[in-house]
């Protein structure tokens, strides 16, 4: 990283203290109805293939746990942690990635756990709030950017939106590809 | 006349201490002091081509670790902890020490590095899913690809994920991974951070360690409660040994010239004190400026031992000067003061014969210095007058011991035999040689260091198999087979982990089988994987981009790119592989797997060897000095005179069998024997060529009370060295004055009968 690079990080730091402490306030006013369960459907586009990858499922928050159980276009289930994210088949674990050796799965996790829980101090420790809107009064939107360089140079920009809890929520990669996940609590 | 030239002589030798402190002054400007326990230690002799080789490994690695400074920084909390990071960081920062940082790049440097191998490259768990079941492997992907987790797909580059996957299967063989800037790990809910400097110019320099030691002390002092940091480096150990020493050589060399010019004061009158010191002081000058002249950079362990020297070279003052005041001219003194030079040197230059930079180093600082002590003793304390030399009060229970102890009568052919007896048993006493003897760390760093290895999981240096090899493949199929070997011993619980070049650079034969597993599955799943994802046309483009990649990683390309210089070097003909292991549990079954260019390396067993090595042929070369130097004595003095003569022999003796057996007999303690035997030399010398033995008992006995003082000062060292040194001659001296009077009254010479009746 150049200096030049270091110098207006650390201006537009200085420039979006000010009001990042008043938007975090506010978000986690919003944001205080944590989602236990519901439906959810995806849409990822991928850089090269023509077609959105869609998919659709249920997800459950247990003791931390993010299970995101994929019905269609094919079952299989995620476990997210703070610590791991698993695949799981038929009650067994066939592949996991430690969150310590992929920052880049672990940061995606705590967002989730952090979005789906309303836990935006959580959100803090990783992510920069680059801007907060207030729709009305109970709705809002927000952008996030990664604390961390390494990190914001493979996951460029994160965009949420909800009114009591998360509705929405998209990130997009450094490459191009975005996943877009709309969440609705169980009726 | 005499007494004309005498002062004439006199003050040349003093101008020529002048000219001499003079080219002291202009060497020591930038003369750079050593405190690496290393350097002391002598080289491996070079004779096989293992030890060679090992000796080129070791180099190797030494030159790797000596320019690294790593501290670990942890905290509660990840805030906390990269803020202490920092600051520690910019507290340390000099630059001699450069701060080693991390950022986006360099990881990005790292994947692509790789990425044009990517083919040939499989994860473990990959390979074993391509070889047994390509379908588990392929709904795998498509979980993956559908994941809200699954993020950085190339869809032609990798498209079943196998590179990512290989990635991550790197990146888990550390337990650190690169977080808010700062290598990171996590452990028991503590967040460490690393924070790594290099090290310019020589890592044991005095401005590398400048202040290192005093700084880390000051930041674990300014630390909050629940933050820690761990220090590790040779470097760390290094400034702390070399503060230490320098702390101990100052108190003990201060603590011993007051000890030493109270007990002369008392003893000898104020003049004989300022002789004396200077007689010490310029012996001390002479040794200092031959020897920084002489070697490159001088150890501070030399420096202590040196400063030992304040109690041996006022011996020969003592003796010439309690003579020279109760009447004796120095022309008499001067064969006895002759005869004590010589044996004292022959004593001390034996050190001198071992290839071994730290005796070679002390055997000729010590020689000089006694030799520069022995000359001015000669030409200035004939000046002196008489006054003041007369035993004190305080002084009379030496007499009393004297006259109190009964005579010892001993036949000198028994004695001879006794010695013979001794001097084989010392022959072979079996010693202690570890090299943590040598530690002088203090032990809350030894204790960090070992915490710091645990948590980056990172074994020790110290065993590992050095594979060598003159081509690429050859390399490899050694590697192979090693590691097939090493990860038997392994499931057996014989060792508990090694690390291979392999981990990191797969051997081409692998990596062409990973490419033609690859090559297989792109051809009979790629069309239907791709159909799935609505993207028939791709199948064929993700086959052509595997077709394009058809180099290997090789080892030139790989140790040029990313390289991991603890597990490969190479020389000018050859390449080398280190290969690290851990936990060696049957050391016999690990050293079995050593062939022709398997050599395995078990550095601190080496070092003990060497050090063994030397403490033998130290016994044995001792051995031969007494012999030559009881020769010599006994010629001078006579065949009666050999029980006398025996003590310090049998003192020096009877002080290693015990510490053989019930303690431990290292290299320093045979060097402190010698002294013993060089003082007691010179006493029994003395009292067989002296006229009177009063005056001469009394020089001996104030003799061995300033070595105590010296000697008694070092055994309170925490420098394990210095303290082994101290101990060894206190006890020694002890015995060796305790015996004297005895065996001196049985003795059957003439000069001794006729003493007895005037001296009781």
């Amino acid at each position: 990283m150049g200096v030049r690079a270091f110098v207006v990080g650390f201006v537009f730091g200085l420039l979006s203290l000010a009001t990042a402490a008043d938007d975090w306030a506010s978000l986690t006013k919003r944001l205080h109805a944590p989602l236990a369960s519901g439906e959810f459907s995806q849409v990822k586009h991928i850089g090269g293939l023509p077609l959105p990858l869609q998919s659709s499922g249920i997800f459950v928050v247990e003791n931390g746990q993010l299970r995101w159980l994929t019905l269609l276009p094919f079952e299989s289930e995620l476990r997210i942690s703070v610590t791991e994210v698993a695949q799981w088949e038929q009650d067994s674990k066939v592949w996991a990635a430690d969150a310590q050796a992929q920052p880049m799965v672990a940061t995606l996790a705590k967002l989730m756990l952090a979005l789906v829980a309303g836990d935006a101090g959580a959100l803090a420790q990783l992510f920069q709030l680059t801007q907060f809107e207030v729709i009305d009064e109970k709705c809002w939107a927000l952008t996030l950017r990664p604390l961390d360089s390494v990190l914001a140079a493979h996951l460029t920009e994160v965009q949420a939106r909800g009114c009591e809890y998360l509705a929405q929520l998209s990130f997009g990669e450094a490459g191009g590809d975005t996943t877009l996940i709309q969440l609705s609590p169980q009726s | 006349m005499i007494r004309m030239g005498q002062r004439h002589l006199a003050v040349a030798w003093g101008l020529c201490l002048c000219l001499i402190a003079l080219c002291l002054w202009v060497r020591l400007e930038n003369y750079r002091f050593d405190a690496s326990l290393l350097s002391l230690l002598p080289t491996a002799q070079q004779h096989d081509l293992g030890t060679q080789r090992a000796a080129l490994a070791n180099k190797h690695l030494t030159d790797l670790l000596d320019r690294e400074l790593l501290l670990l920084v942890g905290a509660p909390d990840a805030d906390t902890s990269a803020e202490w990071a920092a600051r520690i960081q910019s507290a340390i920062a000099s630059p001699t020490r450069q701060p080693q940082t991390v950022d986006a790049t360099d990881v990005t440097q790292f994947s692509e590095a790789y990425f044009p191998h990517r083919y040939f490259l499989l994860a473990e768990q990959d390979r074993a899913l391509l070889r047994d079941s390509p379908d588990q492997l392929l709904r795998r992907a498509q979980q993956q690809l559908y994941s809200p987790m699954g993020a950085g797909y190339q869809p032609i580059a990798d498209s079943f994920w196998l590179f990512q996957n290989f990635l991550q299967s790197l990146a888990e063989q550390s337990p650190l991974s690169v977080q808010d800037g700062w290598p990171t790990l996590t452990h028991e809910g503590r967040v460490y951070r690393l924070v790594r400097f290099r090290l310019q110019g020589e890592a044991f320099d005095a401005n590398a360690q400048a202040g290192l030691a005093d700084l880390i002390d000051q930041l674990q002092a300014q630390l909050p409660t629940d933050v820690t940091f761990f220090s590790s480096g040779l470097v760390v150990h290094a400034a702390y040994g070399a503060r230490m020493a320098r702390q101990e050589i100052s108190t003990v060399g201060l603590g011993s010239l007051i000890g030493v010019l109270a007990l002369l004061w008392m003893s000898l009158g104020r003049g004989s004190v300022i002789a004396l010191l200077s007689c010490v002081g310029a012996g001390l000058l002479l040794a200092m400026t031959v020897s920084v002249w002489w070697f490159e950079s001088l150890h501070l362990i030399t420096l202590a031992f040196g400063a030992t020297l304040i109690g041996v070279g006022i011996d020969y003052g003592i003796h010439a000067r309690v003579a020279l005041a109760s009447g004796e001219r120095l022309r008499v003194l001067l064969p006895a003061l002759l005869l004590g030079l010589v044996t004292s040197l022959l004593a001390y230059g034996i050190q001198g014969t071992m290839p071994f930079p730290g005796l070679q180093q002390m055997a000729l600082f010590s020689c000089v210095g006694l030799l520069g002590a022995w000359l001015s003793a000669c030409l200035w304390l004939p000046l002196l007058t008489d006054k003041g030399v007369h035993p004190r009060k305080i002084f009379q229970w030496v007499h009393h011991y004297w006259s109190r102890v009964p005579a010892l009568p001993l036949k000198p052919q028994w004695v001879a035999l006794l010695l013979i007896a001794a001097l084989a048993l010392f022959w072979q006493l079996p010693g202690d040689d570890r090299l943590s003897n040598l530690q002088t760390s203090p032990a809350s760093l030894v204790a960090q260091e070992q915490t710091f290895q645990q948590l980056l999981q990172r074994g020790s240096k110290g065993q590992y198999f050095l594979v060598a090899a003159d081509s690429e493949a050859e390399l490899d199929a050694r590697l192979m087979a090693l590691n097939e070997q090493l990860a038997v011993l392994q499931g057996r619980g014989l060792i508990s982990d090694f690390q291979s070049l392999h981990d990191w650079r797969p051997a081409l034969e692998r990596q062409w089988h990973n490419r033609a597993l690859q090559e297989s599955l792109y051809q009979t799943q790629g069309q239907s994987w791709f159909e799935s994802l609505g993207a028939p046309a791709l199948a064929n483009d993700a086959r052509q981009a595997l077709v394009e990649s058809a180099q290997p990683l090789t080892l030139a390309r790989w140790s040029a790119q990313m390289p991991q210089p603890q597990f490969f070097f190479k020389s000018t003909e050859e390449l080398f592989a280190i290969v690290p292991v851990q936990g060696v549990i049957d050391a016999s079954s690990v050293q079995a797997l050593s062939a022709d260019n398997i050599h395995y390396v078990d550095r601190p067993a080496t070092v003990a060897g060497l050090l063994s090595h030397y403490r033998l042929q130290l016994q044995h070369w001792t051995a031969v000095a007494i012999v030559l130097a009881l020769s010599l004595l006994v010629w001078r003095l006579g065949w009666s005179a050999l029980p006398l003569l025996a003590v310090p022999v049998l003192a020096a003796i009877t002080v290693a069998t015990v510490l053989s057996l019930w303690f431990s007999l290292t290299l320093f303690h045979c060097l402190a024997l010698l002294l013993v035997l060089g003082i007691g030399f010179d006493s029994c010398i003395f009292l067989l060529a002296g006229a009177q033995p009063k005056p001469v008992w009394y020089a001996t006995s104030l003799s061995v009370l300033t070595s105590g003082i010296s000697f008694g000062l070092l055994a309170l060292s925490e420098t394990p060295v210095l303290h082994f040194f101290g101990l060894t001659v206190l006890m020694g001296l002890l015995l060796v004055w305790s015996a004297i009077p005895s065996v001196y009254k049985g003795l059957a010479t003439d000069r001794v009968l006729v003493n007895r009746a005037d001296y009781k």
